[in-house]
């Protein structure tokens, strides 16, 4: 009786709340059971007061305020490109400073390869093109210089250099294979990274490292341009031939 | 879900931040009136108010249409008040200003009322969220048993039977004080 009580109990609410009729036997079994007549008693007391418990105070508007929290969220996309080309920068600058021998490492590496197995030249974007011409006239004349200093250097005190690929040591072994190729590729620019980004900002800029070793009087230089759409780095090396150890000459 | 809304939920979910405004001046009175019945404070229900529509306009590509915007909204709302209500220890509501006025007043009808209506809301902030929730949803908004399955993301048969229970907890827990009066 009790379960039957609580579903018409129900009903009995809905038909107060809402006006939703009872069904004849549940009309008959509430005309009947004391406990029923009770809760139909009950629900009309207690939503009287419901009425007064679901007011609610004004509310303010809050368009203005999600509005402008909404737009604040939302960052322009070049905004996260220019912060994304910044840190580049910042890493590669930092890396350069704080870790210069394994840059020179890397630059010795990269001027050892012959011009035939450097794929990355012919990569080269346009703006190392553009050097060509000054580019050859400087490796011309230091190649010169570096054929005069090589005659007078013992071979046991060359500069150590990375160990080299099969074909490239097959080259180095064998000089007559490419030696003018070779020299003349020492100091070209070499393009170690290049990133690129949609909408970037329109101002261009530079920086260039430089670093010189004190043992061999060899320049490294690194170059990162930042242009539209672009972030390159440029690693040039310059021996200094003039200033070789004492002892090796 | 009206012509109206279904275009402007449209271009708001391509990015409209004008066509979101609009969504915001229609929805924000019944977000606010239904954070207010949940937790029954004005200044977390406008915290809440707020809160639901950013979280709506982070959300608002993975809608779908298959329910009404406004039911879409309304669920997050109610997840937004429980976890309010789960980080913060929630206990009986403050009267209302306007009772406070019926206070002021002095007549003994109106203070009497006043104690009531502080006791029903003692009793309903006394009762479980998940018996709670329905009861505000249909017999403080009333909304259909369809609507309150969609906002609490179960079954109509579900709703019925919590209500049915939320109800009777209700009544029991009204009924010592009614037997004195
Ligand atoms: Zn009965």
């Amino acid at each position: 009786m009790k379960r039957e009580c609580d579903r018409i109990g129900d009903a009995v609410w809905e038909y107060v709340r809402f006006g939703v009729e009872l069904c004849e036997d549940d009309r008959q079994h509430v005309a009947e059971c004391q406990e029923c007549e009770r809760i139909l008693a009950e629900s009309r007391r207690v939503q009287g007061l419901m009425k007064e418990v679901s007011r609610v105070p004004q509310a303010s508007d809050c368009t203005s305020a999600v509005m402008s929290r909404i737009t604040a969220r939302r960052r322009p996309v070049w905004g996260y490109a220019a912060t994304a080309a910044m840190m580049l920068l910042v890493i590669v600058g930092g890396l350069i400073f704080l870790r210069p021998h394994s840059v020179t490492q890397q630059i010795a590496r990269e001027v050892s390869k012959p011009v035939v197995t450097a794929p990355a030249h012919a990569a080269a974007p346009e703006v190392v093109q553009d050097q060509s011409a000054n580019r050859e006239r400087i490796e011309a004349k230091t190649a010169r210089r570096r054929s005069a200093v090589a005659a007078k250097r013992p071979r046991r005190n060359r500069r150590p250099q990375a160990r080299p690929a099969p074909q490239q040591r097959n080259e180095m072994e064998n000089p007559a294979s490419a030696p003018e190729q070779i020299a003349a590729s020492k100091h070209r620019p070499v393009m170690v990274a290049a990133a690129t980004w949609s909408n970037a900002p329109s101002q261009s800029s530079s920086c260039t490292y430089t670093e010189t070793n004190e043992t061999t009087g060899e320049t490294s230089i690194c170059k990162v341009e930042k242009s539209p759409g672009t972030v390159t780095i440029f690693m040039e090396s310059k021996p200094g031939g003039e200033k070789l150890p004492q002892k090796g000459i | 879900m009206s012509e109206t809304c279904e275009k402007l939920v449209e271009l708001a979910k391509g990015g409209n931040t004008v066509a979101f405004e609009q969504l915001i001046a229609i929805h924000q009175e019944r977000v606010h009136a239904l954070a207010y019945r949940i937790l029954g404070n004005s200044d977390d229900a406008s915290d809440i108010q707020q809160e639901t529509f950013i979280r709506a306009w982070q959300s608002l590509r993975k809608f779908r249409e298959d329910a009404a915007f406004s039911t879409w909204l309304h669920r997050i709302t109610v997840n937004l008040c429980l976890s309010m209500k789960r980080r913060r220890d929630y206990g009986a509501s403050e009267p209302l200003v306007e009772e406070m006025h019926a206070v002021v007043q002095g007549s003994v009808l109106c203070l009497e009322r006043t104690e009531e209506i502080t006791v029903l809301r003692r009793a309903l902030a006394g009762l479980p969220d998940h018996h709670r929730v329905p009861l505000v949803l249909r017999d403080m908004e009333d909304r259909s048993y369809e609507e309150i399955a969609g906002i609490l993301g179960c079954s109509v048969e579900s709703v019925r039977s919590r209500l049915c229970r939320s109800r009777a907890l209700l009544r029991e827990r009204m009924r010592p004080y009614m037997e004195v009066r």
